[in-house]
């Protein structure tokens, strides 16, 4: 039986010259197969306001994943996603992420990660890096 | 005179643009409702006894959560899912399957403990953090586009993972941040962004 989850969210247009209200709601599918667990996720969007100009105010996307745990403490997790662009006039977005999940300690968690973008259009970026640090108390 | 009838004349639109955009009374009204949202949340919640996960340290859930639990204790036997001998019953047994990716996680259950994904990518898991318990992430990025600004992203988040029935010990809640770096006036800098996630 997979595990089955929603997520809502909304942003509130707090910020800097910001206004009117956007809505996300994901549905999410994860499956454990063989060493690690499949992700599926799909996702539709409600954009409003002019914080991007020309916005397309129906977006969606999907996303597919997969975490590969190497070790107890560390894990490899790749995923593809494609989704529409946030611009009207803009070809849709296709990626490739590549990531890592580290448990340092039991409550300190570190994933770096890289992006690279898989076509040419305006929104796909080339190229990506970051890190997430999270710490549960 | 008429140089302050034409200054007053000036001043009269710029505040009513004020009042109509977002920027004023309304988005402090959704920022309050949105912290007393989660401020009652999480102390409705410390109400409940913690029961069924193994907690941090030697010291067990059940254990904790029965010597804090402000509950009569007629309602608490009532339930026999909640009495210490079954806690104690259910703790020794998850404790028994777990595996040993798990027992470098003792917080989590093993579901979560094997599904979660805490790594710089858009993959959202679906899975709650041990309940009763906040989690602070943050996340340092960094993009280059063809064309356009090479944008440096910061994104600060606080999760808070409900205790109580099975519906709250499946629920996530989440405040976020994000903020783009390196330009002077980045438009819907500062947006709070609110979720909910439900196993």
């Amino acid at each position: 039986m997979p595990t089955l989850a929603t997520y809502a969210e909304v942003r509130l247009p707090t910020g800097y010259e910001s206004s009117g209200l956007d809505g996300t709601l994901t549905g999410i599918v994860a499956k454990d197969i063989g060493p690690g667990t499949m992700y599926l996720n799909g996702f539709v969007t409600t954009a409003n306001g002019n914080n991007v100009e020309d916005v397309r105010h129906f977006q969606w996307g999907f996303r597919t994943g997969y975490k590969w745990r190497l070790r107890d403490d560390f894990a490899l997790i790749g995923d593809y996603f494609h989704q529409s662009s946030e611009e009207d006039s803009h070809a849709n977005v296709n990626a490739l992420e590549l990531s890592s999940e580290w448990h340092v300690a039991e409550h300190l968690t570190i994933g770096p990660g890289i992006l690279i973008g898989l076509d040419d259009n305006e929104e796909t970026p080339n190229f990506g890096a970051g890190i997430r640090i999270m710490y549960s108390f | 005179m008429e140089s302050d009838v034409n200054s007053e004349s000036e001043r009269i639109p710029a505040v009513s643009i004020k009042d109509k955009s977002m920027f004023g009374s309304e988005s402090r009204f959704f920022t309050v409702a949105a912290f007393f949202l989660f401020a009652g949340v999480a102390v409705a919640q410390s109400q409940y006894p913690r029961d069924g996960y193994p907690a941090k340290g030697n010291q067990t859930r059940a254990v904790r959560g029965y010597a804090n639990d402000a509950q009569p204790m007629q309602l608490v036997q009532a339930d026999d899912s909640r009495s210490p001998s079954r806690q104690s019953a259910q703790t020794t047994d998850e404790k028994a399957s777990s595996t040993s990716e798990t027992k470098s996680r003792l917080t989590e259950d093993p579901v979560t403990a094997r599904q979660s994904v805490d790594s710089y990518c858009s993959l959202e898991d679906g899975q709650p953090g041990d309940p009763g318990t906040f989690e602070l992430q943050l996340e340092f990025g960094w993009l280059t586009t063809s064309g356009s600004h090479d944008p440096a992203l910061w994104r600060g988040e606080l999760q808070y993972n409900p205790d109580g029935t099975d519906f709250l010990r499946n629920m996530q809640l989440t405040l976020g941040v994000p903020l783009e770096m390196g330009l002077g006036g980045v438009q819907g800098n500062g947006d709070i962004e609110l979720g909910w996630q439900q196993r």
